[in-house]
């Protein structure tokens, strides 16, 4: 699963979490504009501070404009966003410490005056959960490779909020009562863990949410479990909570019928998870088992391909040759023409078994990845080919020692085929030319095999790869077409990729990548 | 008492016809005159090693100067004669060939670890197979000395 494009569920959550504190942002400037209490408060004794409102509208805006997945962003705007929150919520902190920076002051002084004793202003845990989302949006807009950090710093800001929250929620004062500074007002509480979970979902490189969002059973049960986790305990602390109270039971009381309660629910979710995996590994085992025997089938088949095909075509040859060689007498031209075709199809179809099988083979093989030098396997290739036919004069240009990690004797046999092919099809050239080394491609670095020999028309192209496949009869060109399919099966085995450019009588190049994992590297 | 030169003979166990044919024609085109026995399945090739059932009568001190096996046989496959023939101390020196149209490297190993001497993919190519017919001939008849009968227990 790419990892850079998290999935479209996941863009859309963090999309609407994310403007959700602008909406709030905006009710509450308006409750300070026209001076209703009702949307600066929500009916709670404290408000939400005009700056705080108005570093919601900025952090909205920056986490909506952040370029995620399929949809353009504007980057510049989040980072200043990012940028400008976590500046205010520093200078806020500083005014902490006596150094004064009122913004809000200077807009709204009469009616942030009206509680004498505590006048409002932002909340310190307000503004240290601020100065959290505004770095980690900061990193988040600037692409730094800091994504961990920028999802400690916004679950750090969520994790503020909620227990601001949570203390509406329990109508326990005392939790979200910071020292004798303003608490955090409900709506800010809840802007902020808006904010804080539409940024962590907004980071395509959140690994903290992306292993959640997969569709594998860890993926699975952790979307399952997590609102479990949240809402129990909750609910949990709440009864106890509202139970003592009531003075139903004492405080003593109150914390053993909790613990019990958590024992029972953790075991019941452990016990459900357990059920859950056994469920998936033993689908997976089941599936393991079936791959298992599909490959020994296919084993026994190739097997059974290897010596029962080649067989009868033993005895197709052998009897045409014994006809030709000591019944000569009395066949006729014709007939021994015939006999003659019959040995050379036999011939051909016992190659194109062995070019079968030895692609069967490929698949079964473990790679055995190191670093290998193409330039080498390239001037072995041509060297066979030069001794076969001494009076051919190919020019070959070869970059030198152009290295690339793989199992050596797979991509001997992606060289040889690739080198074979540029000598077979450029064979009635004048001044054939065979081209190796490695270039920059639209796809990015490939390595290249180019020869100046008969082409093919593009059209054509696609059905390159596929075995059996030829481009051109067997009288111009012999061959088996199995070649290419045996190079593409190995370039996949490495992860790689082949292609290629031609133009009928021009020549063709092929390219091709490989991208062995380095887990799959075998130190020398 | 001077034991009578026994004659030298060839096994060859082939349950395919063809390929029977095809062996034969290479032996008797081949520049040694030796005889040659023919068996179709692996059952037949144990019987006549050991001079039992059809081949009762047979002198059970004459044995095969080199047995050509080929490994999918009927009832006894190749490796099942070969064990066979290497559990029996009265066969368990003859030079066993396996002879096959197989080129698996699981077969090639199982052949040698029971104890084959040789290991030889039957080519499809007529010039090539009854080239390597003949090659096996010459070097199994003339070149390779047979280990010496037992003296004495």
């Amino acid at each position: 699963m790419a990892v850079d494009s998290p999935p479209r569920p996941m863009i859309k959550a963090s999309r609407t979490l994310a403007v959700l504190p602008a909406v709030i942002g905006t009710l509450t400037l308006l409750g300070w504009q026209l001076d209703l209490p009702l949307l600066r408060s929500v009916g709670q004794p404290v408000a939400m501070n005009p700056m705080t409102a108005i570093l919601f509208i900025i952090a909205s805006c920056g986490i909506v404009r952040l370029p995620i997945g399929p949809k353009k962003g504007q980057i510049l705007l989040s980072r200043i966003a990012g940028i400008s929150v976590s500046a205010f919520a520093a200078a806020k902190l500083f005014s902490l410490f006596g150094l004064e920076f009122s913004l809000d002051r200077m807009m709204y002084t009469a009616q942030l005056s009206e509680d004498p004793v505590r006048p409002n202003q932002m909340a310190p845990n307000t503004a240290i959960a601020f100065f959290m989302l505004g770095i980690s949006l900061t990193i988040t807009s600037f692409q730094l490779k800091r994504a961990t950090l920028s999802q400690a710093f916004s679950l750090g800001s969520a994790y503020i909020g909620f227990q601001s929250l949570l203390g509406y929620l329990l109508g326990t004062p005392a939790i979200f009562d910071f020292a004798s500074f303003v608490p955090m007002a409900l709506n800010t509480s809840i802007a902020m863990v808006s904010a804080s979970v539409g940024l962590l979902l907004a980071d395509p490189k959140a690994t903290f949410v992306i292993e959640l969002t997969r569709d594998l059973a860890g993926g699975i049960l952790g979307r399952r479990l997590i609102p479990v986790a949240i809402i129990v305990p909750i609910g949990i602390g709440a009864l106890r909570y509202r139970g003592q109270e009531a003075h139903l039971y004492s405080s003593e009381v109150g914390v053993t019928l909790m613990i019990t309660a958590m024992v029972l629910t953790l075991v019941a979710l452990i016990w459900w998870a357990a059920k859950h995996l056994n469920r998936y590994d033993s689908t997976l085992h089941g599936i393991m088992k079936d791959l298992g025997n599909l490959n020994r089938e296919l084993e026994t088949f190739s097997y059974s391909v290897s010596h029962d095909l080649r067989a009868p075509l033993r005895s197709i040859a052998g009897f045409s040759t014994i006809l030709l060689e000591d019944h000569s007498s009395q066949l006729s031209e014709e007939a021994k023409s015939h006999l003659n075709r019959i040995n050379t199809a036999s011939t051909r179809m016992s190659k194109l078994i062995d070019g079968l099988l030895d692609l069967s083979r490929l698949s079964r093989k473990g790679l055995q990845v190191q670093l290998v030098n193409l330039t080498r396997i390239v001037e072995t290739a041509l060297a066979d080919l030069r001794s076969s036919a001494p009076d051919k004069q190919v020019t070959a240009d070869l970059q030198s020692d152009v290295t690339a990690w793989g199992d050596p004797d797979l991509l001997a046999i992606v060289v040889q085929n690739l080198v074979g092919n540029a000598w077979k099809f450029s064979a009635n050239k004048t001044d054939p030319k065979i081209e190796f080394g490695i270039t920059q491609t639209p796809r990015g670095p490939a390595y290249f095999v180019r020869d100046n020999g008969a082409g093919f028309d593009m059209q054509h192209a696609r059905n390159l790869f596929g075995p059996f496949q030829r481009l051109h009869t067997a009288k111009e060109f012999e061959g088996t077409g199995i070649g290419l399919a045996t190079v593409q099966r190995i370039i996949s085995r490495h992860h790689g990729s082949i292609w290629a450019e031609a133009e009928p009588q021009k020549g063709a190049t092929f390219y091709f990548t490989l991208e062995p994992s380095k887990s799959e590297r075998t130190l020398p | 008492m001077t034991p009578i030169n026994p004659p030298k003979i060839i096994l060859l166990v082939e349950d395919n016809p063809d390929d029977e044919e095809l062996t034969l024609h290479a032996l008797k085109k081949g520049k040694i005159k030796n005889d040659i026995v023919v068996v179709r399945d692996g059952q037949e090739a144990l019987d006549y090693l050991f001079a039992q059932n059809t081949y009762a009568d047979r002198d059970p001190n004459s044995v095969p100067q080199v047995i050509l096996l080929d490994l999918k046989l009927p009832k006894l496959d190749g490796l099942e004669v070969l064990s066979h023939v290497r559990a029996n101390p009265k066969t368990n020196n003859i030079p066993v060939v396996l002879l096959t149209s197989s080129r698996e490297e699981r077969d090639r190993l199982q052949a040698y670890e029971n104890g084959a001497n040789s290991f030889v993919c039957k080519p499809v190519e007529t010039a090539e197979f009854i080239n390597s017919i003949q090659q096996l001939q010459v070097y199994w008849m003339l070149i390779n000395e047979p280990a010496p009968p037992r003296t004495g227990p």
